[in-house]
């Protein structure tokens, strides 16, 4: 049974190497006017998940933001704010700290202030899974519509560059910023009736491979846990983010030799969207235009798979 | 018909048994062992607090992951659970995962995939930080994925240390005990105490449960979770919030509001949580509110971030099933603010059918977990 979940709306921001804020002056003169100017992760976040209402057609009003829930996959956005801190501490005498930087070192702190920013009330969720954090915020997002706590779901994925990282980490195939949001709704509740469904998800499956299916996909084969999909169309599309080179790493996507992994698209994802981690659901969903799987893993070997309708 | 969910396995990792048992942690509770004391893994000089909970042994080096893993080993062992014949999966909480540890640079994913490796979890793997909530939303993910019938086991937990990172953070914050106790509800309360632990619970659909004869702690009634909208790291000042998720933990269980006995409530000993969350709880169980008996574990173990929430969830567990409900230790004086039933300085026995657990975190971020009696 389908699950029958629409993304009404698609938002996506995208750097080479890191997002130019200043081309999106329209969108920040409607955020930006608090008394302090924003840090710059809080105007890329605000800018995608504005743009992303916006393509839904849903207009924020006063009945609807406790039935609007957010998810985000955020995993590495905020390593900028955790460098920048530990800086601070290491340098500064105790009490004169700055704790303005220390509230945004907690993974959640992005998706809390867009609910502030928006007057948003409903679940938030933020999620760490690595790369296939977006996934996990999209699954959420599923099942709090189908269970009726929310009406909206807004989920997304965000990975900025800290220039403060370890260099292994960006040498992993971290080539591009990227943010972006989805607009989850129930395909036959639509708040804007005009708006045609974009991209329905139909299922989704999640776990952990075993090890026999982690050598299926490094022969590029279907594995095990997706059998159940092998008919769902012609291939699976699958953006593997298995280059990342923290530790433990265990599948031989990882080019000891250029010391870099390859992000494999093995259909027809683009080979060149590199590899945006927290954000690889929003990014690779938003490139599907067709039946098809859509396949997350992570680094040690937890997956998503989202079976979706593009049409 | 909506499944039922119970939780068949327990494990804690806490300065106050430093992971000896469960048994051992709950001793400690009930006795109301202090083990808040000066920090000795950094030095705190030039700061305002120096103490801390801090767990003997399990090493530098990779020690969320060390912590956490004897916590969820803990669990698995006590549900007698056979990992290896069925598809489980794991939900883990975690607000700085790897901050702390000798080497800093891994996240919450490492820790999960370890755990998943190690017991042969081939289900959903999780992972959220909401902050301080965060352990009490991993329990809320892993209930919806029983819930949803995509699995009948989860090993749920959540973990964080006491970092010099998470101790200047909160210092700079203005957030940390000034006189060395961490005193909630006091009228004189200076702030909480960091400390550092893991929770590990087994959840099961419970026929799942009774088909393999395993032992039935209590059950897990509702949950529900929402932001504030309000502030990154100060609460709504109404607990509108806070509120909200109990009453929708309530709906969600459709129990009678009335029926709730007990709150381990998230009570840090900061000025303004413990105020907030009294007129939270005023504001949902109205009249009701004086009859619930409130205690904070934290005045004991201080806060242990993302695990606080799974820790205490235990607490809440243990005091059902002993009826005995543990100390708010280090109370002196009464605050006119925070003018509910709290459980003050004694442990104190009551007959307990319905508990529920508060977590509320920067970011606006409420949690609310209703626990039935097993039977009940």
């Amino acid at each position: 049974m389908s699950l029958d979940i629409t993304i009404s709306g698609v938002s996506i921001i995208r750097g080479n190497p890191k997002i130019d804020t200043e081309l999106f002056k329209a969108e920040l003169s409607i955020i930006d006017k608090g008394p302090y100017e924003l840090n710059r992760v809080q105007k890329i976040a605000a800018i995608a998940f504005v743009k992303s209402l916006s393509d839904a057609g849903i207009t924020l009003n006063e009945s609807n933001r406790k039935r609007i829930s957010i998810f985000l996959g955020n995993s590495y956005a905020i390593e900028e704010f955790k460098a920048t801190f530990l800086k601070s501490y290491k340098n500064t005498k105790p009490g004169l700290v700055n704790p303005s930087t220390f509230t945004f070192t907690t993974a959640n702190s992005i998706s809390s202030w867009l609910g502030m920013l928006f007057g948003i009330r409903g679940i938030n969720l933020t999620f760490t899974n690595g790369c296939i954090s977006s996934s996990q915020a999209i699954i959420a997002g599923c099942d709090s519509i189908i269970s009726g706590k929310s009406d909206i779901a807004v989920v997304g994925g965000i990975s900025l560059i800290c220039e403060d990282l370890n260099d292994e980490f960006y040498k992993s195939g971290f080539r591009h910023e990227y943010a972006g949001f989805l607009v989850l709704e129930k395909k036959n509740d639509l708040i804007n009736i005009e708006k045609k469904p974009l991209i329905i998800i139909e299922d989704f499956l999640q776990g952990f491979l075993s090890q026999v299916s982690i050598e299926a996909l490094n022969d590029r084969r279907l594995p095990k846990e997706l059998e159940k999909y092998r008919h769902h169309s012609d291939t699976v599309s699958a953006l593997l983010h298995l280059g990342n080179s923290l530790r433990k790493n265990k599948f031989s996507y990882y080019d000891e030799k250029q010391k870099q992994g390859r992000v494999s698209a093995v259909t027809y994802l683009n080979d060149q969207l590199g590899n945006v981690f927290s954000a690889a659901a929003i990014a690779g969903i938003s490139c599907i235009d067709k039946k098809s799987v859509f396949f997350d893993v992570d680094s040690y070997g937890a997956y998503v798979a989202l079976k979706i309708n593009a049409k | 018909m909506p499944r039922e969910i119970v939780i068949t396995g327990l494990g804690v990792v806490t300065p106050i048994d430093s992971g000896r048992g469960v048994d051992k942690f709950w001793r400690g509770l009930c006795n109301g062992t202090n083990i808040i004391k000066p920090i000795k893994s950094f030095n705190t000089v030039g700061h305002k607090c120096h103490v801390g909970g801090e767990i003997l042994g399990f090493g530098t080096s990779d020690r969320c992951s060390r912590i956490f893993s004897s916590a969820c080993k803990q669990a698995i062992v006590d549900s007698r659970i056979s990992l290896d014949s069925e598809v489980c999966g794991i939900s883990f909480g975690s607000i700085l995962a790897g901050i702390g540890s000798e080497e800093q640079d891994y996240f919450s994913n490492y820790t999960s995939g370890i755990i998943a490796e190690q017991w042969n979890l081939r289900g959903p793997n999780i992972c959220v930080n909401t902050a301080c909530s965060s352990g009490a939303d991993a329990v809320g993910l892993a209930f919806n994925e029983i819930l949803n019938k995509r699995v009948n086991v989860m090993v749920v937990g959540g973990a964080d240390l006491l970092s010099e990172f998470a101790f200047q953070g909160f210092s700079a914050l203005d957030a940390l005990t000034k006189d060395g106790l961490v005193r909630p509800f006091d009228k004189n309360r200076t702030g909480l105490a960091l400390s550092e632990g893991a929770g590990a619970i087994i959840l099961e659909e419970k026929v799942h449960a009774q088909r393999r004869s395993a032992k039935i702690y209590a059950s897990l009634k509702g949950f529900a979770s929402c932001s504030d909208a309000y502030h990154l790291v100060r609460p709504q000042p109404e607990g509108e919030g806070l509120s909200m998720v109990i009453s929708q933990a309530i709906v969600n269980a459709e129990v009678n509001l009335n029926d709730v006995d007990f709150i381990n409530a998230h009570g840090t000993g900061t000025s303004y949580n413990d105020v907030i969350e009294a007129k939270a709880i005023k504001r949902s169980f109205g009249e009701h509110a004086s009859n619930i008996k409130i205690t904070s574990i934290k005045s004991m173990i201080g806060h242990a971030l993302g695990a606080s929430s799974v820790i205490e969830i235990i607490s809440c567990i243990k005091a059902m099933e002993s009826s005995m409900i543990p100390p708010t230790i280090n109370f002196q004086t009464s605050d006119p603010e925070c003018d509910l039933n709290y459980v003050f300085n004694k442990a104190c026995k009551s007959n307990i059918k319905l508990s529920m657990s508060l977590s509320a975190g920067f970011g606006g971020q409420n949690s609310a977990i209703l626990l039935g009696k097993e039977g009940k």
